[in-house]
């Protein structure tokens, strides 16, 4: 259920992530400033030996967000383009699991944009990590809750992930960054 | 009326699966009332259901609408992506 078809796809994919692709050099020239994030699979998560992970998601939800999430960067930050893709499936150490792209007219508003990117994909996108130890153990991470009605968040501002463009309040009771 | 409710995450392994049915003998109006009954079919889930997003495709759900009319439910614990 996890994985669809993948001709629908441009946000997900299985397979490593092209990353020169999806730099666009050969166009928008009147950009002087491109931003690069890449977060790869580290081999540790809160004291405990990280062997390798693996990336699920509930499809069609998330190529949604994370197409809401570029279109409200590019009017944010007046962007000419940006692109984010995330991994699915099992991945190594030292894997690249997410790429931002953003590009703009100057520096400043294209790093901007790729925090705001990840950091909004990691909030709102329906993606979960699931980590595999060294000692043979597995877990899910902790991450964000993006049930628009829970309780909790009425009580918890000092862990609210508010943010001006958006209705949607998520509260975050893990460390997954 | 037969529910039945696709499951992601941790919460695979908490149910033992990907999916649960269940029959219930009056429709539940509500996306509330239908989790109560999952709860009730499932304890295993049911401390995990309050932090959970109910879907209906792409539609986030409140727990005040409608149960939807096919009376399935997509259910998304908290995320961890990037």
């Amino acid at each position: 259920m996890t994985m669809t078809d993948s001709s629908n796809r441009t946000h997900l994919t299985e397979q490593p992530i092209a990353i020169d692709a999806l730099l666009a050099l050969d166009q928008y020239p009147e950009c002087g400033g491109l931003a690069l994030f890449a977060g790869t699979v580290r081999d540790h998560h809160q004291g405990l030996p990280v062997e390798s992970l693996r990336y699920t998601a509930y499809v069609p939800l998330a190529e949604k967000r994370i197409a809401e999430i570029e279109q409200q960067a590019r009017e944010r930050f007046g962007l000419s383009y940006c692109r984010v893709v995330h991994r699915l499936g099992a991945l190594r150490i030292g894997d690249v699991a997410i790429v931002c792209v953003a590009r703009a007219a100057h520096r400043a508003e294209a790093f901007e944009a790729c925090r705001y990117l990840v950091d909004e994909v990691k909030h709102q996108a329906p993606i979960w990590k699931e980590e595999f130890y060294t000692d043979g153990s597995s877990a899910y991470v902790q991450g964000c809750c993006i049930r628009p009605d829970t309780h909790s968040d009425a009580h918890s501002d000092n862990q609210r992930d508010v943010h001006p463009d958006h209705h949607r309040v998520h509260h975050c009771d893990g460390d997954h960054s | 009326m037969n529910l039945s409710f696709e499951l992601y995450g941790e919460l695979i392994p908490l149910a033992g699966g990907e999916r649960i049915t269940l029959a219930a003998e009056t429709a539940p109006a509500t996306v509330a009332e239908a989790l109560v009954l999952l709860a009730d079919q499932c304890p295993a889930l049911q401390p995990r259901l309050e932090q959970c997003a109910a879907v209906r495709d792409t539609d986030v759900l409140l727990r005040s609408d409608p149960l939807p009319e096919n009376g399935h439910l997509v259910l998304l614990p908290p995320v961890a992506g990037g």
